[in-house]
């Protein structure tokens, strides 16, 4: 890091950001006239009043100005629509009866806001907003259609707003370079001055202009409420700038690689409002940057200098943000693999590796997508995998199947009986899961199966009708940024972008197959008990069977270890999950996606299930998304990648993560690292999609536990993100660090 | 013909090139005060007890008949019947060993072929001395390398050389430890004098076999300069330098564990970690020693620089 680069990440740790920001600016844009203008219109004059007054502030030194500093937008929502709202649908918080509906933004009628969609970087970093402005307003002319003008005229205010608060740091900019004593910063708050000033009326000529033009549409959103921003194939999109720059010889790399982590540095503002007060995890911003991979059109390796310039930036900059996903495929170059490794033996958890080859042909086993626009994936939140530019990306629902496994011993029931009764949704009657019978009618494991998938299906079904209820809050801006809203006219509501795409998770995997191997073989292989004496251990929690439940624990094989019978049962699960999953549409049309992950749920979904008959106890967490349950996996990770293996990912084209963990002594040297990447392709060979990395010391976790001052940057991967270790809740401190005595 | 076989490693990255499976084979004629594998010194089965598992259920001493108050037993009067392992359902109290066949022991590494494939490994024999159970090792070895697999044997080379002679044509790569050069400290350290094992290295080279020598470096044993001079004019002039490279390991005390009272043996098992508080060294001490080699023209390599 350079001396800026040092001091602008100080003044990030010292949240200096922080000092200009406002939560509210106690403004409203509603009067007798304005009440009657349609909402996106009203939103689009809110959003514009909030830049019209929103703080501006620039770090000493830095060479991107911007950034959130103000959270609430003034008032647009008229008292009639707050009343009438769609507040019933509890997308807020964690919801019990389904796992993984929260959702952390919603306007102020309880309309989603919208996340996780990739905005068309490549598209508009080249053309510049006056263009797109003119784009708007052109269209705006042709249409006949009065929602369309209203769209396009909600485009105009909000981007035209985007335009005037360039002009407002122009000027303060150029008031700083006034008072500024050094020439060379004077020098350099003039070009900044410059790029804004080119930014209003054109399209960026410099790759410096370019990052500055990235950063203020990404912190626009955020500003319009947006939230889990990922930036899309950031190599791809800035290196025509950055090349023609070297070439005219405007621009050094050295300062191209300032200009970067500066940009980069802006990227970490956010970091601590993600999550509210319910979690409380640092760094769920989404913010995912996607490098590598292959040309949409051609196919061919599309890796350059910026790909590595970016990992070299991860290695250097020691923050959390952007997140970085390394597209792997079978011509990615042997120096960017090199340097991946690299940068994962510093414990970050980045890069993530994704398979192209797996990916790309698991979206082509969805009907809707050509094959050029598959080639175009890039990684959204944590490591959902979609299209950038072209898909409404939503991912907030699930299932449990180690809870269908808890309703299918219990006829639809709850061992625990039904969580928060009072504000339940979704009972039948008296239960979530749907009647399947006494235990004791099934008197063959195929019967148990059986009852085990119409729970399953039940359950995919009613949380899709719940998921297909929400109302989605149109986001004028935020939809301007995709290829296709403004081409149809039509906002994120109205389904305008191209892919609309609703992910459903699979959590819980391991600890199913496992319960599932345990209950065929003690109850119809070997006639121990009968399923009716074996769920009744289970609901009293292994009350008096301590004995029977170590040798569960002990003796009995576990999906992760490469045993046959168990990874068999893994595998009919997920093609059961997958099949009925992809049977189901969204409003916009389009065939849900299936994906094997637990994001948060093994936490919190877990407090509502009762024992399990892999030797889990009521209320313990489960497995985080296909790993094996924690201390199972006897066989090291070869076993774990021949076992997730057997599983077919094929139609799981809203992907499905494999965590590993290693110990920092296995990738010190450059041949622990060549067996580190061996490992990975070894596990690409087989099919797995997607693969995350934690490089842990045991001791080391333990004493920042205890002496958190010590290690303000220690990061590490939770569920899908790289956060800060000692600022996350004690539950999550204490799984990782469970989790990191099992590091290879 | 089986083998009794203590533990299996996948993913191990540290016994020779790429991605390994070692098997660790049970008994060994060294008794080193550093041992990292102690209860892997005695050959044939053993049964052990690891405390922290323990549940004090009592449904042990209640199969056995025979423990004392601790849950010890004499090794002479325990007929390893198992029918304490059998008790135990908490995993505390285990055998120490698998007892494999070559044939299984040959599947078992066959199963992370890819893994072999994609990074240039195979499968490596460790201990205990794995050339103890020379027969075993012979045929194992054999089925390994008609299988394709490249073939890793770790040795303390303290064996007749005709066991050598027997495997040297399975066998890819040799990972032989010489400790000390100095037999009366060798034999202080580690029980035995080092004349086998030198005149064994030094017959191997003459053969071409593939050589890396090992040097665990314990602190204030085998880790002075005079051991890596002696060390270095050993292999220049006995071995011609005709070795892949040397690799000196860091002292670790991760073995510390398996000693005392936290694992314990039906007969005790090895009693206290003979050595005191040790501290690793640091990198540059290492680095200094591995100069020393170096600057003989000996390549070196050690995984924590």
């Amino acid at each position: 890091m350079t001396n800026r680069i040092t001091r602008l990440r100080e003044l990030l740790f010292s949240g200096y950001h922080k000092t200009f920001r406002k939560e509210s600016l106690n403004l409203t844009i509603l009067n007798d006239e304005t009440r009657h203008l349609p909402f996106p219109i009203r939103k689009a004059m809110a959003f514009r009043m909030a830049l019209e007054h929103m703080p501006v502030f620039l770090p000493e030194g830095d060479l991107i100005c911007g950034g959130k500093t103000v959270y609430q937008l003034p008032t647009y929502v008229t008292e009639e629509e707050l009343a009438w709202g769609n507040h019933n649908f509890e997308t807020k918080g964690y919801n019990n009866a389904f796992d993984n509906c929260f959702n952390l933004g919603q306007d102020e009628r309880g309309f989603a806001l919208n996340d996780s969609s990739i905005p068309a970087y490549y598209k508009v970093i080249p053309m510049g907003i006056p263009a797109l402005i003119e784009e708007a307003r052109s269209k705006k002319e042709q249409t006949n259609d009065p929602d369309k003008k209203t769209y396009y005229e909600s485009v105009i205010i909000s981007n035209c707003a985007a335009l005037g608060l360039m002009l407002r740091y122009e000027t303060y900019i150029r008031d700083l370079a006034a008072k500024e004593a050094a020439p060379a910063r004077q020098s350099e708050l003039l070009q900044m001055a410059g790029n804004l000033k080119q930014l209003q009326t054109g399209a960026p000529k410099t790759y410096w202009q370019a990052c500055q033009l990235m950063y203020f549409i990404q912190f626009l959103i955020w500003v319009e409420g947006g939230y889990l921003i990922p930036l899309g194939r950031t190599d791809q999109i800035l290196y025509p700038f950055y090349k023609k720059d070297l070439e005219e010889g405007t621009l050094t790399k050295e300062f191209a690689f300032e200009i970067l982590e500066a940009f980069f540095m802006k990227l970490n503002y956010e970091i601590d409002r993600t999550h509210g007060d319910a979690i409380k995890i640092n760094s769920d911003t989404g913010q995912s940057i996607t490098i590598g991979g292959i040309d949409p059109i051609t196919g061919e390796d599309v890796t350059n200098e910026l790909t590595m310039m970016i990992l070299d930036a991860k290695c250097d900059m020691k923050v959390t943000d952007p997140k970085v996903h390394l597209r792997i495929h079978k011509d990615t170059p042997d120096a960017i693999w090199q340097k991946a490794a690299y940068l994962n033996s510093l414990g970050m958890g980045f890069p993530t590796y994704e398979n192209d080859e797996a990916i790309i042909a698991s979206l082509m086993n969805q009907p809707e997508y050509t094959l050029e626009d598959a080639r175009d994936y890039a990684a959204s939140g944590c490591w959902e995998v979609t299209i950038q530019g072209k898909a409404f990306n939503r991912n907030l629902g699930g299932i449990c199947c180690l809870r269908c496994l808890e309703w299918a011993l219990n006829d639809g029931q709850y061992f625990l009986g039904v969580p928060n009764a009072d504000t339940a949704q979704g009972l039948i009657g008296d239960r979530y899961g749907i009647p399947t019978g006494n235990p004791e009618w099934f008197d063959s494991y195929r019967k148990l199966f059986n009852a085990f998938k119409v729970q399953m299906k039940h359950n995919i079904d009613m949380v899709s009708s719940y998921l297909n209820r929400a109302m989605i809050s149109p986001s004028p801006f935020y939809s301007s940024m995709m290829e296709d809203c403004l081409e149809k006219g039509k906002d994120f509501d109205e389904y305008g972008v191209r892919y609309t795409e609703t992910d459903f998770q699979l959590s819980a995997l391991s600890n199913c197959a496992d319960a599932l191997y345990v209950i065929r073989k003690l109850v119809y292989e070997d006639h121990e008990f009968t399923l009716k004496e074996f769920t009744e251990i289970l609901k009293n929690n292994w009350e008096g069977h301590e004995q029977l439940r170590q040798r569960i624990l002990n003796e009995f094989p576990k999906f992760g270890n490469n045993v046959k019978e168990v990874d068999q049962i893994a595998a009919e699960i997920v093609a059961y999950y997958t099949r009925e999953v992809t049977k189901h549409r969204n409003p916009g049309g389009h065939t849900y996606r299936a994906r094997v992950s637990s994001a948060t749920n093994y936490v919190y979904g877990s407090q509502i299930l009762g024992a399990s008959a892999d030797g889990r106890k009521a209320r313990e967490y489960y497995s985080d998304n296909l790993s094996p349950q924690m201390g199972a996996d006897k066989n090291g990770p070869t076993a774990i990648v021949l076992s997730c293996g057997k599983v077919d990912f094929s139609h799981c084209s809203g992907g499905g993560v494999l965590d590993m963990k290693f110990h920092p002594s296995a990738l010190a040297s450059q041949e622990g690292r060549d067996k580190f990447i061996a490992m990975i392709k070894a596990y690409f060979q087989v099919g797995g999609l997607q693969v995350q990395i934690n490089v842990l010391d045991n001791q080391v976790l333990l004493d920042a536990k205890k002496y958190p001052e010590k290690y303000p940057d220690l990061i590490v991967r939770i569920w899908g993100f790289s956060a800060y270790f000692v600022a996350i809740p004690e539950k999550f401190q204490d799984h990782i660090i469970a989790r990191s005595t099992l590091a290879f | 013909m089986k083998a009794e076989i203590f533990d299996i490693k996948r993913y191990a990255v540290h016994d020779g090139p790429g991605i390994r499976t070692t098997f660790f084979l049970k008994g060994c004629p060294l008794r080193c005060l550093w041992c990292q594998n102690p209860e892997s010194m005695h050959r044939g089965q053993d049964i052990l007890f690891t405390r922290i598992k323990c549940i004090g259920c009592g449904a042990c001493l209640e199969a056995c008949g025979k423990l004392d108050q601790t849950l010890r037993l004499p090794r002479e009067l325990c007929t390893q019947c198992g029918s304490c392992v059998a008790a135990c359902k908490t995993g505390a109290r285990h055998f120490a060993a698998k007892l494999l066949s070559p044939e299984e022991t040959a599947a078992l590494a066959l199963e992370d072929q890819i893994f072999y494939d994609l990074s240039g490994g195979g499968v490596t024999f460790s201990g205990g001395e794995c050339l103890m159970h020379a027969d075993f090792m012979a045929h194992t070895l054999r089925l390994c390398k008609e299988s394709g697999l490249h073939t890793t044997v770790d040795t303390c080379g303290f064996v007749p050389f005709e066991t050598f002679e027997r495997i040297l044509p399975f066998t890819d790569l040799f990972l032989y430890d010489i400790k000390i050069l100095d037999p009366a400290r060798h034999k202080e350290y580690t029980g035995r004098s080092n004349e086998l094992i030198l005149s064994n290295v030094k017959a191997l080279a003459l053969k071409g076999a593939g050589l890396i020598i090992r040097v665990p470096l314990i602190p204030g044993h085998t880790d002075s300069p005079k051991n890596m001079e002696a060390l270095g004019a050993f292999i220049l002039e006995e071995l011609d330098n005709r070795i892949l490279r040397v690799e000196l390991l860091q002292y670790n005390r991760l073995a510390a564990s398996k000693y005392g009272n936290t694992t314990i043996y039906t007969d005790g098992g090895p009693g206290e970690y003979p050595l005191p508080d040790l501290e690793p060294q640091t990198k540059e001490y290492i680095s200094y020693l591995s100069s020393i080699l170096a600057e003989k023209g000996i390549c070196v390599f050690c995984e924590t620089l």
